[in-house]
């Protein structure tokens, strides 16, 4: 039985040990190969940027220019953080892709006192309250992409212009001291459609360090990595729909993406 | 002849060999009386009920200012190994003495310990293996047991085996006495809500580096480290009338996590000092709690236990008063700013905020004011006031997944139909057949609402269609379908450019 076992931990140890050095030629044959590139299917997003939803647009075309939002907020921003997958999809000249998207917003502030005696005038007070009044967004998106990448694939200039148009539907909800408001029966939360466009250029980062990007592409199968900049307008007024909050925004958004 | 004397020689070197263990046997039993080991195994401290022992986590906590105004006394347990096997002349002392111990150069008994047994000892040999004795706990705390800020102190059991009067510590239990409360935090602010206030303060700065203390003590100076000695603050808060008189604000209020002689000296306000011990089934007599020679003072129970119906009038505020727990009203923070929730808008709340130690002792008071809260408005409130026509329905759609006849989706669909399908033979036999089938699902769609959402998701994609073909000129949705077809050209042409290269490379 002893003599078995030793049997045993030495077939896995030489076994094992094999496998790794098998392991290891093959990685350092793909590393030295200088044509080798893992397969390029899909792209990953994690951007940043400020945003402050236009709810003021609503009243754009009437009279006595009601500022809900500017006047609760002022000009505070928060920041938008968002999540994004791209199926590159066909690469004729430069990559087409459809991407979805996921993002998180949420600003606050202190609610103003209601020095009113009726429920349906405004407050004329400057006052904050110990309450805090908030706004968040979950915002989802499909879109569709096209990457100039050539100058990067065939001219090696590190530069990515892009543009994204697609649709996107955004949760919202509106709370004081963390509970959904409420007026006159009516909950704050709700979701609107809307559509967007966005469009950046990306510093593919490979050119910086090829032998870590040549291992990232072994090790990992990442084949770029960009940081990017882009413009994105963001039109959440409903589309077809009149009683719907308008969430959009023009703002900009940084980030990082990998392919693999 | 030779086999018997062998045997003769083997009997008698059993014999011997059997005398000899008799003896060796003989003299291990004496021996191990002479060398039986008497011992004290422990010394624990029981809370006033005498069921709770203060064990590490607490008793560095228990012996506070309020243990010191309330008076109360402790039970001492002494558990002892071996008593019956000391001489008559040995004795047993138990003392409480500062850190430093109680015996001089000569392992005399200094004369300013403070014995808590027995004033002249006891003998070791009539002890019972476990007992146990009241104490006051003022005493265990140095008599005068008011501004000591981390004191450490200690239980001695020491014994004189032999009766020259010169004694040796026996077993010894280490206890820290703190009766300095914390000092009161400054700057306060208040800003009210709606139903809540928020209380603002300046907290204090804990230090975490040894400084010395001193403080007087029956037996000396003593010098204690203080660490962190802070443990967080509470709100405390009445409702105050037209005339100024205050009355607690909560029926169920967070519990106090300081301790006051108003809220704990009516626990303890039984004086039982004696009690018996369970049969330790070893044929001792049973015990009764012996009385301590220094006798001991009343307790000293405050007069004001009851406290539920408690009320302050204006003219008799005080410190002592509010910190009953009926005026308790957040739970322990650390942060200087602590909001109190669930009150009612417009009427008038007084608010004091106290800083609690680690020994659960409070500060003095701070009066933040008074505040009264009020209905904010907030965004949602604004926006519909000023005219916004947003509605809180979520974009699903059908009649039976959202419960609407006119909700907008539903609409949608209902304008494809009127302008889509019904002017077409085709549209009128989809039409006619779909009311032919579609109401029992829907009846049922309608009482399931946790397949509510998957049946809005399901039909999102439709109603999208629709609007896109409503609400697009023919050129639009030339474009759409055009690139609508594109897209799935290429999807298609890809899986078949992988298949093939998936193939040809096998």
């Amino acid at each position: 039985m002893k003599t078995f076992g030793l049997w045993l931990i030495s077939l896995l140890v030489f076994l094992g040990s094999a496998a790794a050095w098998a392991q290891d030629d093959f990685q350092d044959e793909r590393v030295r190969d200088k044509n080798y590139r893992s397969p390029q299917n899909y792209l990953f997003e994690l951007k940043f940027g400020p945003y402050a939803p236009d709810i003021d647009s609503e009243f754009s075309n009437t009279s006595g220019q009601a500022h809900p939002y500017q006047h609760i907020f002022g000009d505070s921003q928060a920041l938008m953080i968002n999540g994004e997958l791209d199926w590159e999809i066909w690469r004729p000249f430069g990559t087409i892709a459809l991407g979805g998207s996921i993002g998180y917003y949420t600003n606050s502030v202190n609610a103003f006192v209601d020095d009113t005696t009726d429920n349906n005038t405004s407050s004329s007070s400057t006052v904050r309250s110990a309450s805090s009044t908030s706004i968040s967004l979950i915002p989802f998106s499909i879109l569709a992409i096209y990457r100039f990448d050539v100058l990067a694939e065939h001219f090696k200039i590190p530069l990515v212009p892009y543009a994204k148009i697609g649709l996107n539907y955004n949760l919202w909800w509106i709370d004081i001291d963390g509970e959904t408001a409420n007026y006159q029966g009516q909950k704050g939360s709700g979701g609107t459609m809307g559509w967007q466009f966005n469009a950046g250029v990306s510093l593919l980062l490979d050119c910086f360090d090829t032998q870590a990007a040549k291992n990232l592409d072994v090790d990992y199968g990442i084949n770029h990595t960009y940081i990017f900049f882009e413009a994105a307008v963001v039109r959440a007024n409903g589309l077809y729909r009149d009683n719907a909050l308008h969430v959009g925004d023009t703002t900009w958004n940084g980030g990082i993406a990998f392919e693999f | 002849m030779k086999t018997m004397e062998f045997r003769t020689y083997q009997t008698c070197f059993m014999i011997r060999r059997g005398i000899c263990l008799c003896f060796i046997a003989g003299c291990l039993l004496s021996s191990s009386t002479v060398w039986a080991t008497f011992s004290v195994e422990s010394i624990v401290i029981y809370k006033e009920d005498n069921k709770t022992p203060l064990d590490d986590s607490i008793i560095d906590k228990y012996f506070n200012k309020a243990i010191c105004d309330c008076n109360s006394s402790v039970y001492i347990e002494i558990t002892l190994n071996d008593p019956t096997s000391q001489s008559t002349n040995s004795y047993l002392q138990i003392v409480t003495s500062p850190s430093g111990g109680c015996l001089d150069t000569s392992q005399h008994l200094n004369t300013d310990c403070i014995k808590i047994y027995s004033d002249s000892g006891k003998r070791i040999q009539e002890l019972p293996a476990r007992f146990q004795f009241a104490v006051p706990a003022k005493t265990l705390m140095g008599e005068d047991c008011t501004n000591l800020d981390r004191v450490a102190r200690k239980i001695i059991v020491y014994t004189d085996t032999d009766g020259d009067g010169t004694w040796e510590s026996a077993k010894e239990l280490s206890y820290t006495v703190d009766t300095t409360p914390p000092d009161t935090p400054t700057s306060p602010g208040l800003t009210v809500g709606e139903n809540k206030v928020t209380v603002t303060f300046k907290t204090l700065a804990t230090s975490t580096s040894s400084t010395s203390s001193s403080s007087t003590s029956d037996a000396g100076t003593t010098t204690t480290s203080v660490v962190s000695d802070l443990k967080g603050y509470q709100i405390l808060c009445a409702k105050v009338d037209s005339s100024d008189n205050e009355s607690p604000v909560f029926d169920n209020p967070p519990d106090p996590e300081y301790q006051s002689a108003l809220n704990i000296c009516s626990a303890t306000a039984s004086s039982d000092a004696g009690t018996k011990l369970p049969d330790q089934g070893n044929n001792l007599p049973d015990i009764s709690v012996d009385v301590p020679d220094i006798g001991i003072n009343d307790l000293g129970v405050n007069d004001q236990t009851n406290t539920s119906q408690y009320a302050i009038s204006s003219s008799s505020s005080s410190d002592d008063a509010h910190l009953a727990k009926q005026f308790v009203c957040s739970s322990l923070s650390s942060s200087g700013e602590i909001s109190v929730s669930n009150l009612e808008n417009g009427s008038k709340y007084r608010f004091w905020v106290v800083a609690i130690d680690n020994s659960y002792n409070p500060s003095s008071l701070l009066l933040v004011g008074d505040g009264t809260p009020v209905l904010v408005e907030d965004l949602w409130e604004l926006y519909k006031k000023q005219g916004g026509q947003a509605s809180s329905e979520k974009c699903f759609i059908a009649t039976a997944a959202y419960g609407s006849y006119n909700h907008p989706q539903v609409r949608i669909l209902r304008e494809f139909r009127d302008a889509v399908l019904l002017p077409t033979r085709l549209g009128q036999w989809f039409v006619e057949t779909y009311y032919r089938l579609s109401p029992r699902p829907a009846r049922w769609l309608a009482h399931h609402d946790n397949i509510r959402p998957l049946a809005k998701a399901a039909l999102w994609p439709i109603t999208l269609g629709a609007a896109g073909w409503l609400y697009t000129s023919p050129m639009q949705k030339l474009l759409l379908v055009f690139g609508v077809g594109l897209m799935i050209l290429f999807v298609w042409r890809r899986r078949n450019r992988r298949l093939i290269s998936g193939k040809e490379s096998n």
